[in-house]
């Protein structure tokens, strides 16, 4: 059985997800790949937007996500954040 | 924590080293911790930066100024002369303890995970104020930091039993060697080589907070 995963694995995931998409990442899409419920994805899809890891746009009348360089930094900087995060604690 | 008071004039100079390397090493925590902080805005991220910042401020502080009363005790430089070495002293030691104070009220802080300010400003002016009116500063200032260590300390040790990482094992250690060199002056304050042991529980908790350091940022 798989281990649970934490809020920061799930953002990783999330914004891994987007930055494969490069710009084209729709919602259900991002459902699927995330394997979270909508409600559970909305909450962390308005709390990256809130914190500038990602960015909403629209075309042809959809809403699509794309990373914002913080959120490439984030992805890039993921197992320093991650090591840090654990050893003071702040998982 | 050079106090001049009770520092041997033997360990002066070992003092000085060491406490400008525990600068450098908090402030290397606190920088990659600010890092953190601007891509995650992960509050509990910043407070330790900022504690880590004061600490590494008082410790930089206080060698800038031990410094300047090497130099003005080898008469070395005729600007310093009219500034007495007891006002070198007392500045590098009240602002040592000032800075170490407000850093680790910080911490303690950062372990409530509270998000309340007003809070921090209540810890703040408390802990300044108990320092202000005590008859024994010096004193209550240990007593102060031993008390916050210990709750500092307990933040570790329950974060280390729920994670079981070997990193959060080095972390609670270190803050664990912490508290151990506070409470050696507390308990033996009088004794003219508690100063000089505790600094040897200190030296071993920054050690430990540059390895894991190392660690983390080891791709």
């Amino acid at each position: 059985m798989n281990k649970k995963r934490d809020s920061m694995e799930i953002i990783h995931d999330i914004l891994k997800y987007i930055g494969e998409c490069r710009g084209k990442a729709k919602p259900t899409n991002i459902l699927y790949k995330s394997n979270l419920s909508h409600q559970m994805l909305t909450e962390y899809l308005n709390d990256l937007l809130l914190k500038g890891l990602i960015k909403e746009i629209k075309q042809d009348d959809k809403k699509l996500y794309e990373l914002t360089p913080k959120g490439y930094s984030f992805l890039n900087d993921y197992n320093i954040i991650r090591k840090f995060m654990t050893s003071y604690g702040f998982e | 924590m050079a106090l001049a008071y009770y520092l041997p004039n033997w360990f002066f100079m070992y003092d000085l080293i060491l406490e400008l390397s525990f600068a450098v090493i908090l402030g290397l925590v606190a920088f990659l911790a600010f890092r953190i902080y601007k891509i995650t805005s992960h509050k509990q991220t910043f407070w330790l930066g900022l504690g880590f910042s004061f600490i590494a401020l008082s410790n930089l502080i206080e060698s800038v100024l031990n410094i300047l009363i090497i130099i003005k005790t080898d008469n070395l430089l005729s600007i310093l002369n009219n500034i007495s070495f007891s006002l070198l002293n007392d500045l590098s030691v009240y602002s040592h303890i000032l800075l170490r104070i407000i850093g680790l009220t910080i911490l303690v802080y950062m372990t409530f995970k509270l998000e309340k300010i007003q809070v921090l400003g209540l810890m703040l002016i408390t802990s300044i104020l108990i320092l202000f009116f005590s008859k024994d500063f010096i004193y209550s200032y240990y007593l102060l930091s031993t008390i916050y260590l210990l709750v500092i300390s307990g933040y570790f040790i329950k974060s280390y039993f729920r994670t079981k990482r070997a990193s959060t094992f080095l972390i609670m250690l270190a803050f664990i060697f912490l508290t151990i060199d506070t409470t050696i002056f507390v308990l033996w304050r009088n004794h003219e080589l508690s100063y000089v042991l505790g600094h040897f529980p200190e030296l071993l908790a920054y050690l430990l907070i540059l390895w894991n350091f190392l660690l983390v940022r080891k791709k």
